[in-house]
């Protein structure tokens, strides 16, 4: 009997706090979203909220702008990391250097990443005042708008810059694993340089870089410092949005913010589900 | 037994840690002003001010203050602490907090759970929202502004010491400093001028150099305030209740809005974002981006360009029809055992000496007339080198009020007619 409630006891700890936290949190997220509060009269819960933001132009542009924002950057981020993986396994002089360059900014935050964005690449930042001092535009102001901007290229850059080393560090590491015996052998069959990556390494690095790539999908959908620091003022990347109707003060806004938080979660959710789908069926075709 | 004392006292700290005691350093209240007979819990208002002296001599006040700026912390820390103690044996104990929220809920928490005359709060240092919370659920004491010695140096027909954020103030909380919007401006490249029909005009003539923060942020909600009262034409009518003045709102607020579509070309970015608050705007200001920013710090323009931040040519200005302000004040909890004392060191610092203190040491603007001053506190503030880019306290504009509940109105349309057109 001991012996059988042993692991639960010792994963008590852990499973109290996301049981608690997580969970208690997200009940009573819903709970508000629902507009059902008994401590201030609300005890007939409804969807108003939920209707109230779904048809709120606000709130669609920027459940656009997010979805763009976390689908670009990923998409970026692994495209760059897979190609800088596959240079970096070569051998060549420096080779040590160069992986360690790459590899430098996976412990800077990315707050400070964000600051370095705005130093270099806004109007008045380094590059401004170094094109302007080169003559290439004729005043700073001129430089093309790259933070605070339509196409949020400030914030994009920021997190591929951020996640490439991260996703970089898996590629590496299962790259490392696999050997290039695989390769070899394709070679001896006539596969050129082409035709052994798509058909040989690409399948074995897929589902790593795939399970990788769903954390930083998940990350840039919810995550709040980056388009605040770097974002425009409307339309504002969706937990901005959410925080802003959760400090405003007028207390009808509460059940909107909370529904904003849920649909993220829900829409993080089915996104992993949907990726974890889309790679299992890609590794079972390979 | 050892053992059994061991439970025992964790289960006490446990206690104690969840019913969120008292802090250790506030210290046991004293009643030296017991023995003279009259007390401000049992008589008040029937006191004269030396009896509240009385009362005051030897009581030590917990003073809740934000203690996020070094020179306001050693101000009352050290320098009023000193002359508490030298002229009235007051010992004022400094608990600072990172928002002064916190103090409104640590008195609302006691007076739920019944603490209704020994509370840990003997002087909060407040304004708005925080004061209004308090008034609203009956948690202050007073009326007791017009008692202070002291209050003959302010303009009691002032709206500073009426009204705050458009409530009425009923005496509950005593005027301490005001603090009135300026805008900066780098004088090298730019000569604004201040009606804000020709200013706007002459920011579309220097197109991108100017932008303010977005609203709900504190300066930018501050400066379309300024805006709706002379586009509207209306300034008391928007401090009542929205329930009451919606209706006019709806009607007079498009000229509001069409202008700052009007002027939206030419600001930075060409309106389509706004800085997040006082800080992006002077970062870009920093940058060169712009050549404007605004603030409701009046030492702050002085400060900046002694740290190097800004160039050696900025300087202030206000528009001539007006602009926003608002004020701090001090107020006494319902439950402070304190309350002499605390109505002491509330007229200490209005007093022409500390007032002058205000402005040298913090770089705040007084609360008082300073017309009404003894000559030499006058010559003093005269004398005073505050610098070029503070603006001269003898060209003050009008003082207006900041909104109380219609705010998030203004704001909320200021998003959807302006941000989001």
């Amino acid at each position: 009997m001991m012996e059988r409630l042993r692991p639960y006891l010792m994963l008590s700890p852990a499973l109290l706090i996301i049981i608690l936290f997580f969970l208690g949190g997200l009940g009573v997220g819903l709970m508000r979203s629902l507009n059902y509060m008994p401590i201030i009269g609300l005890t007939e819960p409804n969807l108003d909220a939920y209707v109230g933001i779904l048809t709120d132009r606000t709130f669609l542009r920027s459940l656009g702008l997010t979805l763009y924002i976390a689908i670009a950057s990923t998409a970026i981020s692994m495209t760059l990391a897979v190609a800088s993986g596959l240079l970096l396994r070569r051998s060549f002089r420096g080779k040590q250097v160069m992986t360690f360059l790459f590899q430098l900014n996976l412990p800077i935050p990315h707050i400070v990443g964000a600051i370095g964005i705005l130093f270099l690449f806004t109007q008045g930042g380094f590059l401004a005042r170094a094109a302007h001092a080169i003559h290439l535009i004729e005043q700073p102001a001129d430089f093309p708008e790259l933070v605070f901007d339509r196409y949020a290229i400030g914030i994009i850059a920021e997190y591929v810059w951020k996640e490439i080393p991260f996703i970089g560090v898996v590629v590496l590491a299962i790259l490392q694993a696999v050997g290039d015996e695989y390769e070899a052998l394709a070679q001896t069959l006539g596969a050129n340089r082409w035709q052994r990556f798509r058909h040989v390494l690409l399948p074995l690095i897929l589902p790593g870089v795939l399970s990788v790539s769903v954390i930083v999908l998940a990350f840039t959908l919810g995550a709040y410092e980056i388009p605040f620091m770097l974002g425009r003022s409307f339309p504002q990347a969706l937990p901005v949005l959410a925080v802003r109707s959760y400090t405003d003060p007028d207390l009808n806004q509460r059940p909107q913010a909370m529904a904003m938080a849920i649909v993220i979660t829900v829409l993080s959710t089915l996104l992993i589900l949907a990726y974890m789908e889309l790679s299992r069926r890609i590794v079972r075709k390979e | 037994m050892p053992r059994r004392f061991h439970c025992f006292s964790i289960l006490v700290v446990l206690l104690l840690l969840l019913a969120g005691c008292q802090p250790v350093s506030a210290p046991a209240p004293t009643n030296a002003g017991q023995a003279l007979g009259k007390h401000v819990d049992a008589d008040w208002p029937d006191m004269s001010w030396d009896e509240v002296l009385a009362e005051a001599s030897g009581q030590t006040i917990n003073w809740y203050h934000w203690g996020g700026s070094d020179q306001w912390n050693e101000f009352i820390g050290v320098t009023l602490n000193h002359q508490a103690q030298e002229l009235y044996n007051i010992t004022i104990n400094p608990v600072h907090v990172n928002d002064t929220a916190e103090v409104v809920n640590k008195v609302l928490g006691e007076a739920e759970a019944g603490r209704n005359a020994d509370g840990s709060v003997d002087l909060i240092w407040i304004n708005a929202e925080n004061f209004i919370t308090l008034q609203q659920a009956d948690l202050l004491f007073g009326p007791y502004t017009d008692v202070l010695p002291n209050v003959e140096y302010i303009d009691t027909s002032s709206g500073y010491y009426n009204y705050d954020a458009g409530r009425a103030i009923s005496g509950q909380e005593s005027l301490w400093g005001t603090s009135q919007m300026v805008i900066e401006y780098d004088s090298a490249v730019l000569n604004p001028p201040t009606n804000i029909y020709d200013f706007f005009r002459y920011v579309c003539d220097n197109p991108g150099k100017f932008t303010y923060p977005a609203p709900p942020d504190f300066t930018g909600t501050g400066f379309i305030t300024t805006l709706l009262y002379y586009y509207t034409g209306q300034t008391d009518l928007w401090l009542g209740s929205p329930a009451d003045v919606q209706a006019q709102f709806d009607e007079l607020a498009p000229a509001l809005w069409e202008a700052l579509n009007d002027i939206k070309p030419c600001l930075w970015r060409g309106g389509e974002t706004y800085p997040n608050d006082v800080t992006e705007l002077r970062e870009l200001v920093k940058n060169g981006e712009v050549a404007f920013a605004m603030t409701f710090g009046y030492g702050d323009t002085t400060n900046l360009i002694a740290d190097g931040v800004y160039p050696e040519t900025m300087r202030t200005m206000m528009f001539d029809t007006g602009m926003v302000a608002n004020a701090h004040y001090v107020a006494i909890p319902f439950n402070s055992p304190h309350k002499a004392a605390a109505m002491v060191i509330a007229n200490l610092i209005q007093s022409p000496e500390n007032q002058l203190a205000l402005m040298r040491d913090v770089g705040g603007t007084p609360a008082v007339v300073i017309s009404r001053l003894p000559q030499e506190i006058q010559d003093a503030f005269a004398a005073l080198d505050l610098g070029p880019a503070a603006y001269p306290l003898d060209q003050f504009t009008p003082a207006l009020p900041q909104l109380g509940d219609m705010q998030p109105v203004l704001e909320q349309g200021w998003r959807a007619n302006v941000l989001e057109k």
